[in-house]
């Protein structure tokens, strides 16, 4: 279609408008009004509620539908079984107005793509129209990291554009660097695997032959990523089909101002729900990510370890609108986990999903009670357009695992203690493939994941619930093991939860669990670790009112395993990790012993059948309240349960016990509990005030006494932050110019 | 008219003591929010606390921001008295600082522990009655971490519409304390 006939209004939009013109003019009635679409009065919803969340309850019922019927089609086990992926429907503008369960943090960056469509004048150069089929998976226009796929599907109304239905999945295998799937071993973009940029990938429902062609080259397991696009597509006509009806049902104009009067009355719902649940006010925390690419087969300009500081800064202002800052956010690097503004953005629509605005109804107006404030040229918003992406979910999942802590102290101020969760952190552990796969594949890549590892932090009222958390997916749960042993050359030979992975409180945070598994019917594979986890070195600052944080992770491979002989001798194999100090993997299992911190990257060593792989996950979740404050009786519920060690009780809790042999249980001495809380409590009074360690402190960081990475990070977050390096200085009374 | 959720204040004192059954407090996890909470909050803490002046916000488990006279103090249930509410109140608290192997692995335990020469684990404690407030995990070099700020002017005002008699400037009065114990 031609710029010329679009102005005779031929434009695909509401009356023969073009797109472009409908998207200005709704972003200009709001920057106006502040009022979505410059809705002042809610006509239909005030006319007949009844009828509009009936309506509402159709579209949502559409895109609940859709995801069962992508998880029956798709072939990734990451779809049927960990259900990472998540349906939406958008406005023609692609404001997204209603989401199924899942991935959700993806629902308005799908919307982003296609603005970004729009902006790009697709309706004219490359044209819109019903049947055709786009696909993007490209970080620059709006993405998290490029494993996450999206499809989307534009729906018309006779002529009319009308919305679009939009489907995340997340791939298995993107054809990148080995391993393929989730690599961290990687430092510029040409190394990511395919990155597709809002293409047209089909017409009348059907993908292009020439992109399937494409995809079977690109990629090593190319046959299960079309089968996926398959999934999204059905998923896609679901939803096209069921607006339709709704269409039908209750006539186009209602339908059009319904879409709209939801997201302005969602964006009044969200801030009045913030007045009624919070306290106005300034709520910091930070965040120091390692990316440690020194030991990692990258090109050695890159090869260099660094860590960033992320302040986070989170205002509730009088009106109710949350307000993120980040000033004082290091610079972006060479490696996969930086991250962008669409992705801050799109990833607080599921933490506020989760936590705030789970009535169902929440969709871009529950973003327009937002702001985030990102600097540019730096980690969250990098001024380079060459960056891999495939760590792109751990600064989001660490950063707003930090950010729950804090909108729980809004809660807990308001009395809505029910609410309070402390921090938690990247949420699992996941390990990528590479090599030769059980069936004599090669190239193959796959990722195992341990969804199921997943954990909250202590809660105000109670524990965390072990092994049952995601923030990016609120379904934590590993799905059935047999499928990924199919698809990955493992065999699982010990799960369970592992003891003190908790954070410690009055109420812990969930235990994580522990995996381990026996590589099975490959002569060479190599292991990556998904490295969500950005934190080796330093603890996630997740605790809460005297909550302690989670301890590091740990993997543990042996390689050259005498794994064969011990079974052939029917001896025992390792199934847990055991004493953290001297782990059952390095007492039992016989071979070249290799220990591998959080976010690893890439394992050096070549591993085949009978070698051993021990992931010891920490979801870095916070505990809550006083350790000595816990209720003994929990603390002896949690060693019965070997979910607490004796020596953490007796360290960190404060509880006196015997063990019971021929009981099998635990049981607290009470008087001697009294007395080491009471001798603790002693001891702690007897501590430093803080303003003697401030001065002694502060000495130090004047003489610069810091490790080299740590200065290069303050150096960093001094030159690239305004009010946060103005703030530093002044807490440690130093020159204006003070640098390390 | 829809009537708006309201629970007695002895539910909601079994529920903050977390003695509520788990049936119900689910029920009030799910339910629409009761607009009275605060105010029914409020009056539950002040009849545990031992201390008389008026609690304007609770601010941690142990910590409040009462009214004293024309000032607004945080104050331990305890009865320490931590001073201005604007400045971070972990300035005038005790501090003990894990930050070395040893320390560190009395807690985490083996692999579960950081590296000292980067993290810095932070316990504060009442010097009243020696209560865990707080425990930090920064870098070493940040400064201390002032958690939260609050607005209490626009919340009593604003959102509650009953505004406090006087008001005070919503400022981090911290880098003053600062330059106060440098003698500036």
């Amino acid at each position: 279609m031609k710029q010329q006939d679009m102005k005779r209004g031929t434009g695909i939009g509401e009356g023969g408008k073009p797109i472009i013109q409908m998207l200005e003019e709704s972003e200009g009635r709001y920057r106006q009004t502040g009022h979505y679409w410059g809705l002042e009065e809610l006509e239909l919803w005030t006319k007949d509620p009844m009828r509009m969340e009936l309506f509402h309850s159709r579209l949502l019922a559409a895109v609940g539908a859709a995801r069962e019927v992508t998880r029956m089609v798709s072939a990734s086990a990451m779809v049927r079984e960990a259900g990472e992926l998540c349906i939406g429907f958008f406005t023609p503008e692609g404001d997204f107005f209603i989401q199924s369960r899942g991935i959700g943090g993806h629902a308005s960056i799908m919307g982003d793509v296609i603005k970004w469509m729009i902006r790009q004048s697709y309706e004219e150069d490359i044209g819109i129209r019903d049947g055709d089929l786009f696909c993007c998976n490209e970080i620059e226009i709006a993405g998290i990291h490029n494993q996450d796929v999206y499809d989307l599907l534009p729906i018309f109304w006779q002529d009319e554009l009308v919305g679009w239905a939009g489907t995340v999945i997340h791939e298995m295998e993107i054809g990148a660097v080995i391993p393929g799937g989730m690599p961290t071993a990687q430092a510029e973009r040409f190394t990511d695997g395919i990155r597709i940029c809002a293409e047209k990938v089909g017409g009348n429902d059907q993908l292009h032959k020439d992109f399937e062609l494409a995809c079977k080259f690109k990629l090593r397991m190319g046959d299960q990523f079309l089968l996926d696009r398959k999934g999204a597509i059905a998923a896609n006509i679901r939803v096209r089909e069921e607006v339709k009806k709704t269409i039908e049902e209750f006539g186009l104009d209602y339908f059009r101002r319904g879409t709209r009067e939801l997201i302005e009355r969602e964006r009044r719902d969200q801030l009045a729900r913030v007045r009624m649940r919070t306290v106005p006010g300034r709520y910091r925390n930070c965040l120091m990510a390692e990316f440690m690419l020194s030991h990692l087969p990258v090109a050695a300009i890159h090869r260099k370890d660094t860590y960033t500081l992320i302040p986070i800064e989170f205002v509730i202002d009088p009106s109710g609108k949350y307000v993120l800052d980040f000033d004082g956010a290091g610079s972006w690097g060479w490696h996969p986990a930086n991250c962008t503004p669409a992705a801050l953005r799109s990833a607080l629509g599921i933490a506020l999903i989760d936590t705030i605005a789970y009535s169902g109804k929440a969709n871009e107006g529950t973003l327009l009670a937002t702001e985030i404030r990102v600097p540019y040229d730096t980690v969250l918003w990098p001024s380079s357009k060459f960056l891999p992406y495939t760590s792109g979910w751990s600064i989001l999942l660490n950063g707003y695992g930090l950010w729950l802590s804090l909108q729980s102290r809004a809660f807990f101020s308001r009395g809505f203690k029910e609410e309070v969760v402390a921090g938690g952190g990247s949420g699992n552990g996941m390990q990528d493939y590479a090599g030769m796969d059980h069936y004599g594949r090669e190239p193959f890549t796959g990722i195992f994941a341990l969804n199921g590892a997943g954990c909250a932090g202590g809660f105000a009222i109670r524990d965390g619930v072990d092994c049952a958390f995601g923030l990016y997916n609120p379904e934590a749960d590993i799905g059935n093991i047999e499928i990924w042993e199919m698809l990955v050359p493992v065999i699982t030979i010990g799960a369970g939860i592992q003891p003190d992975t908790g954070g410690y409180g009055k109420y812990r945070g969930a235990c994580t669990q522990s995996h381990t598994v026996m590589i099975y019917k490959t002569p060479r594979v190599c292991v990556g670790d998904m490295g969500m986890q950005l934190q080796s070195k330093i603890l996630l600052n997740s605790g809460m009112y005297g909550g302690y944080p989670s301890g590091t992770s740990q993997t543990f491979v042996v390689s050259g395993a005498n794994t064969m002989e011990l079974i052939k001798e029917k001896k025992p194999l390792v199934h847990e990790v055991g004493d953290p100090r001297a782990p059952d993997i390095e007492k039992t299992i016989k071979g070249a012993h290799h220990r591998y911190p959080a976010g690893f990257g890439l394992t050096e060593e070549v591993l085949k059948a009978g070698d051993i792989l021990q992931n010891a996950v920490s979801c870095q979740c916070g505990g809550y309240g006083d350790p000595i404050e816990r209720d003994p009786r929990l603390v002896k519920k949690d060693l019965d349960n070997h979910l607490c060690s004796e020596e953490i009780a007796r360290n960190v809790y404060c509880v006196a016990v015997t063990y019971n042999a021929e009981e099998e249980e635990y049981i607290v001495d009470e008087e001697k509990t009294r007395e080491l809380r009471e001798k603790e409590r002693r001891g702690r009074l007897a501590k430093m005030p803080a303003r003697e360690w401030w001065e002694r402190r502060r000495e130090t960081i004047a003489n610069r006494e810091l490790q080299p990475l740590l200065k290069a990070m303050y150096n960093d977050s001094l030159a690239k932050g305004k009010r946060w390096s103005k703030e530093f200085r002044a807490f440690w009374d130093l020159p204006e110019d003070f640098t390390f | 008219m829809a009537q708006e959720t309201s629970y007695s204040k002895d539910m909601i004192r079994d529920l903050i003591d977390a003695k509520l059954s788990w049936e119900m407090t689910k029920r009030i996890i799910s339910g629409a929010k009761d607009a009275d909470r605060f105010s029914k909050y409020v009056e539950i803490l002040q009849e545990k606390v031992k201390f008389a002046e008026r609690i304007l916000l609770p601010l941690t488990e142990h910590l409040y921001i009462v009214e004293k006279e024309d000032e607004r103090v945080v104050k331990c249930d305890c009865g320490y008295e931590y001073g201005d509410y604007r400045e971070n109140w972990k300035l005038k608290a005790l501090v003990d600082v894990l930050e070395t192997e040893e320390e560190l692995d009395r807690i985490y335990p083996g692999f579960l522990k950081p590296d000292p020469d980067i993290c810095e684990i932070r316990r504060y404690y009442c010097p009243g009655c020696g209560a865990q407030l707080e425990v930090e995990s920064v870098p070493r070099g940040h400064p201390i971490i002032f958690d939260f700020l609050p607005d209490i002017d626009a919340f009593y005002r604003d959102w509650l519409g009953r505004p406090l008699s006087t008001e005070k400037e919503f400022r981090d009065l911290t880098y003053e304390l600062i330059k106060e114990w440098r003698g500036k």
